[in-house]
């Protein structure tokens, strides 16, 4: 089972403190969301959890290994069973979809056949409802939407026990938000997989497990998202009402 | 280079692409160039040393003007222009789109999956094109003179090795090793400095082709330098 334990960590960008001496255990499993003000860069958090940046001070230990200063051996056993879904962007622009796509697994499973990875790869089209036309296309002539499918299929790609989404479900139409929600669902039920996200979809949070609310980069409150509208303390609501973009009485 | 030998796989594909794009696709503007310079050399010899293209000086002319310098300065330029350009605005908009980002996150080293791949492609390139350069330049020559008073191939051949030394092949394959370090390693360095605006992109591009010039210049200097001091000193 995985293990996320964050300790004394802050970032900070110049003079903003994004994070202020956060210490937190992430629970083994489930799906948990990160909540905070937009303006308050929260993906960064995801960020350094994925080892992308390093803080400002602090460490960020998985499975006990820092993901910032372990040996390159520990680090890539960590990479294998990590999953990391971009808002946007981070698709290799000089190889086809199909290469980004088995670019991770070409890495961490190099003595796997091509064509097992393929069709793979094909199920996870089939899932998804994406056609497969697009798989040799390249990223610059790809809409969007489909875009941001490949982002979240390299996320799933090696079966990851860990799993940082940067609000997966945004700039997707309904019928992708659907499919992609019950995957994250589906990925809920089982026993070693933990899913943290930060979103400004109430949709994810509606499914989430539990909660974190940040505010000007200090963790003030956790819980499920029925906890944190009901209970929740006056800038958590603020928080609330900004992602439902009507008053909490109406919720 | 260790990590680069675990992640030779997926490193190969980038190597084998920079080669064709580095060296095989430049050999048409290397052809042009070196024929050219050939021509210019005989032509302006001749204009100024009537029965220069028969002289000895000629062939020490050739040598030491395009085996020795102009072969690695004009290829490393033809290089900084096409490659060194195009590597430092890869790199540059692959982290303005998150691609190095999302490299980092499956654990691949940008430094052994982009720029070692790139400095060893140029760096084969910029070798394989100089001596190109060479053979296509002695050739070129020999076709132009052949305007002025013709010579036989083989003539031209004996006159042309008999002015070449080992060191002056040494000097040329230095110089063009270290203009491909230099021209892959400052352009892919300006490539990944930039942040995250779109706008940098051509900044550090145009820093890496004046850094690179610089860079090659400053190299060109110190290497013809020690050469000249290790043939005088041979004396």
């Amino acid at each position: 089972m995985p293990t996320i334990n964050i300790n004394h960590l802050s970032y900070s960008i110049g003079e903003w403190e994004v994070i202020k001496e956060l210490s937190y255990v992430f629970p083994d499993s489930g799906v948990y969301g990160i909540l905070a003000p937009v303006e308050d860069h929260l993906p960064n958090l995801l960020k350094i959890i994925a080892g992308i940046i390093e803080p400002s001070s602090g460490e960020v230990l998985i499975n006990g290994v820092n993901i910032h200063r372990g040996s390159e051996s520990d680090i890539r056993a960590i990479r294998r069973i990590m999953g990391y879904a971009f808002a946007r962007g981070g698709i290799l622009a000089n190889l086809s979809i199909v290469e980004n796509l088995l670019l991770p697994m070409d890495f961490h499973y190099p003595d796997q056949e091509r064509e097992s990875k393929i069709l793979f790869i094909k199920s996870f089209f089939e899932k998804f409802k994406i056609s497969e036309r697009y798989l040799y296309e390249r990223p610059a002539g790809l809409h969007p939407q489909i875009a941001k499918m490949i982002l979240l299929i390299r996320a799933f790609i090696l079966q990851p026990k860990i799993l940082l989404y940067d609000n997966p479900l945004s700039d997707l139409e309904l019928r992708y938000k659907k499919l992609v929600l019950l995957y994250i669902m589906e990925l809920q039920k089982l026993p070693d997989v933990l899913q943290i996200f930060v979103s400004t979809a109430d949709s994810l949070f509606e499914i989430s497990d539990n909660n974190a609310v940040f505010y000007e980069g200090a963790l003030i409150q956790e819980g499920s998202w029925e906890e944190l509208i009901i209970s929740g303390g006056p800038q958590t609501q603020q928080i609330i009402r900004e992602y439902l973009e009507v008053g909490i009485n109406e919720t | 280079m260790a990590t680069f030998n675990k992640e030779r796989n997926i490193g190969a594909i980038v190597l084998m692409r920079q080669i064709l794009y580095t060296g095989y696709e430049a050999l048409s503007i290397i052809s042009l160039i070196a024929f050219a310079i050939g021509g210019i050399i005989i032509i302006e010899g001749n204009a100024i040393l009537p029965g220069f293209p028969q002289s000895k000086i000629f062939y020490s002319i050739l040598v030491s003007v395009v085996t020795r310098e102009l072969s690695c300065l004009l290829t490393a330029f033809i290089i900084i222009a096409r490659s060194g350009t195009a590597i430092s605005t890869e790199l540059g908009n692959m982290v303005v789109n998150h691609e190095i980002d999302a490299l980092l996150t499956f654990g691949i080293s940008p430094i052994s999956y982009l720029v070692v791949p790139r400095v060893i492609g140029v760096l084969v390139s910029l070798v394989t094109l100089t001596i190109y350069f060479n053979v296509a330049a002695i050739f070129g020559t020999w076709l132009i003179s052949a305007f002025f008073s013709p010579v036989s191939l083989s003539e031209y051949l004996f006159f042309v090795f008999s002015e070449l030394t080992i060191l002056d092949i040494f000097s040329s394959l230095l110089k063009s090793i270290s203009f491909g370090f230099a021209v892959a390693l400052i352009s892919s360095y300006y490539g990944l400095s930039v942040n995250m605006a779109s706008t940098e992109v051509p900044q550090r591009t145009i820093k890496a082709v004046v850094k690179s010039l610089s860079a090659i210049i400053v190299l060109d200097v110190i290497i013809t330098a020690l050469f000249y001091f290790s043939l005088i000193c041979q004396r």
